[in-house]
């Protein structure tokens, strides 16, 4: 039986009627956006290890303050955070015109990092979920949106040009 | 020398993702800074191009009115 995290991931994803509704509540959610985005959202911190990072999924994701952004100290928020807010679209490199490309390299590229979906907030409206369902969800734990240790799988992927 | 990991970091690579209330909001993104910080410190990994960014990348073409808010923003910091 499955706890409702995990009902929520297995169910297929509505992508095509969500992401043409033009309400801004139901807009696809990038899960590795920057703080200064519009409605940008705190949803998780980067713990772990330097070797293998480990997102904690905040209970219920924050919109960020100035007070929440200090909290990161001498390094960058988007080193110890992770924000999401709406998908950019045509706007950002990673946006092929239909999909985001950077979750397509991720699920494509790189191996599960865990076997238990993790319990996300903005599941539902995630634009990585939306495209590539639960195989996303298995392989976000790892993201740290501004990285400075990293594979060689890992920069291939995050590069637009690839 | 090698380097030695921090206390905030060992014996929690294998740890399955966890799910955090508010109220331990601080306590965990303190240990999320020393995280981020021994990544920035580890000399066997410190690369001439810097760090990666995984996630969205500005388009320079861009209108950016159309994602930050009124205030604006500057792009990828």
């Amino acid at each position: 039986m499955h706890d409702p995290d995990e009902r929520d991931a297995l169910r297929p994803p509505e992508r095509k009627a969500q992401d043409t509704c033009s309400a801004s509540d139901s807009l696809p959610l990038c899960p590795s956006a920057q703080p200064e985005m519009e409605s940008s959202v705190v949803f998780g911190v980067v713990g772990g290890s330097v070797e293998e990072p480990r997102l904690a999924y905040l209970k219920e994701p924050q919109p960020v303050t100035d007070e929440i952004l200090e909290l990161s100290g001498p390094v960058k928020p988007t080193e110890v955070f992770r924000f999401a807010a709406p998908c950019a679209g045509s706007g950002c490199k990673h946006f092929d015109g239909a999909d985001c490309s950077l979750a397509k390299r991720t699920v494509s590229m790189l191996p599960a990092a865990v076997n238990k979906i993790p319990p996300c907030r903005i599941r539902p409206r995630c634009r990585w979920w939306r495209q590539e369902g639960v195989a996303a969800c298995m392989r976000c734990p790892v993201v740290v949106t501004e990285n400075y240790r990293f594979t060689e799988e890992q920069r291939r992927v995050a590069d637009p040009d690839q | 020398m090698d380097h030695e990991p921090s206390e905030a970091s060992k014996g929690r690579a294998s740890m399955p993702p966890q799910q955090i209330a508010v109220e331990d909001f601080t306590q965990v993104a303190f240990e999320g800074v020393l995280r981020a910080i021994e990544a920035r410190n580890r000399e066997d990994f410190r690369l001439p191009y810097g760090p990666i960014i995984y996630g969205i990348v500005w388009d320079p073409d861009m209108q950016l009115r159309e994602v930050f808010g009124p205030q604006g923003g500057t792009p990828g910091q």
